[in-house]
């Protein structure tokens, strides 16, 4: 039994290697680049728009609504980040219920990848914003004693997002395999419904995640 | 071991490339299309105030138009009114004097008729009277023409001594008749040597004694005057209480 779709290669050459993750990524980034091209190409302003016009309107509205909740005064790269990040993984969860789709994020790889492009954002957006003096000194705060602990919270929360994700996922997909051995009518069924809601619900709670260190980084605190 | 390094770095660099790929297709167009519809919408939302601005404006303007129009039209009506009224009281002015002159026009000629067939009965009244004259209605005459100088002899008897008297007859008088008068006169007027008598047909069937400047006489044209005179008192008198 495969715990991670990393260890199924499909080619091989040298140290790179093509797995199920990057080519079921490179299936997601085809099908999201692609049917956004497909829109987009022809979008219209005025009253009457196409369905899949207004959809995605609402979806890229209501991404920009919910970070300007958590971050009022976002800078402007913010939202394709997180929007990326968001749509990237509920995309790859809901697909877990085609047969035969490995979810990449299902990867502890990709989970970790995707966990450290949100630390690194971190400081990127948090230095951008208040300045490096002012973003360092957040990690002596509230006392310069907090530094060990603020620096291993840092670290920490980076590697709950990377394994909370990938835990999710992954006995998502495990339980209903396990189902399908031990009950193979309907039940699988419902537990792969459960897995969309939790799939979403996942997707929502990396990229809140996200917004909320990356604005957290970004506020200027009292002098130390 | 969970974790692949190389595909650690890989979904990294896919992420990154995913990141660009939905910035440039995905975000940028859509968020700019947004914009643009609302701005449109915006913009939409202001040319309709903006026209119900207008209408109203407009509509201020046709309900001061319309209180302008009712005043007009009231006025207009007050004006009818009195034009007609002033029409009406002027045709009746007119039908009035119309009427009076048409009634005055016909009871003009009512009475010129009555006159003339008053005067027509008259004339023909004498003309058959005259025409049927005989002895005996001439001797009656005489008798009632003696009567009446036998009433005013006294008042005659002054002149007649000296100025003599003078008979004028307009019917024919015989000898006998003559001779009756003279005896007669003698008889009143004793001292009067002087009678003439005279033919005078201007009196028609009548005759008078003429002592100077005193008369006394008995016409039919004195009896058919006063007759006329009567007749016509008595047609106008109903006439006007007809009218």
């Amino acid at each position: 039994m495969q715990l991670s779709p990393d260890d199924y290669i499909w080619w091989r050459f040298g140290l790179f290697e093509v797995n199920s993750t990057i080519l079921y990524t490179w299936i997601v980034m085809a099908l999201l680049s692609a049917g956004s091209w497909l829109v987009t190409r022809r979008l219209r302003t005025g009253v009457h728009i196409s369905r899949i016009q207004h959809v995605l309107e609402v979806v890229v509205h209501g991404m920009d609504q919910q970070l300007r909740e958590i971050s009022p005064h976002q800078p402007k790269g913010l939202l394709p980040f997180l929007g990326t990040l968001f749509l990237f993984i509920a995309v790859c969860n809901l697909a877990a219920v085609i047969p035969g789709f490995e979810p990449p994020t299902g990867s502890l790889s990709t989970t970790a990848g995707l966990s450290i492009c949100v630390f690194a954002a971190v400081p990127i957006y948090g230095i951008g914003k208040i300045g490096f003096v002012q973003y360092l000194q957040n990690y002596l705060r509230p006392t310069p004693f907090m530094l060990p602990f603020n620096i291993m919270g840092e670290l920490s929360r980076t590697l709950a997002l990377s394994v909370r994700l990938f835990g999710n996922v992954m006995s998502s997909s495990m339980i209903g395999a396990i189902l399908l051995i031990i009950a193979p009518l309907i039940f699988p069924i419902l537990m792969q419904l459960l897995g969309l809601l939790t799939g979403l619900v996942q997707a929502y709670i990396f990229a809140i995640l996200a917004a909320v260190y990356i604005s957290a980084g970004m506020e200027a605190g009292e002098p130390v | 071991m969970l974790i692949n390094w190389f595909t650690v770095l890989a979904q990294i660099v896919n992420f990154l490339i995913l990141i660009y790929l939905l910035k440039r297709f995905l975000f940028k167009p859509i968020l700019r299309v947004m914009a643009e519809r609302e701005k449109n919408m915006a913009d939409a939302l202001n040319r309709a105030e903006q026209a119900e601005q207008t209408a109203k404006a407009r509509a201020r303007e046709l309900e001061k138009e319309k209180a302008a129009f009712a005043k007009a039209r009231d006025q207009v009506a007050q004006w009818r009114e009195g034009t007609v009224k002033e029409a009406r009281d002027e045709v009746e002015a007119l039908r009035g004097a119309w009427m009076s002159n048409i009634t005055r026009d016909r009871q003009a000629f009512l009475d010129g008729l009555k006159q003339r067939m008053v005067e027509q009965v008259v004339r023909i009244g004498g003309k058959v009277i005259r025409d049927l004259a005989d002895q005996g209605l001439n001797r009656q005459v005489l008798r009632v023409f003696l009567e009446k100088v036998a009433d005013g002899k006294d008042e005659l008897s002054r002149n007649a001594m000296k100025r003599g008297i003078v008979v004028q007859s307009g019917i024919p008088l015989e000898d006998d008749d003559v001779r009756i008068v003279r005896e007669r006169l003698s008889q009143w007027f004793p001292g009067v040597t002087r009678i003439q008598f005279e033919s005078a047909p201007e009196l028609g069937f009548g005759i008078q004694l003429v002592v100077g400047d005193r008369k006394t006489a008995w016409h039919l044209t004195d009896y058919l005057r006063d007759l006329e005179k009567e007749i016509m008192g008595n047609l106008f008198k109903n006439t006007w209480v007809k009218s």
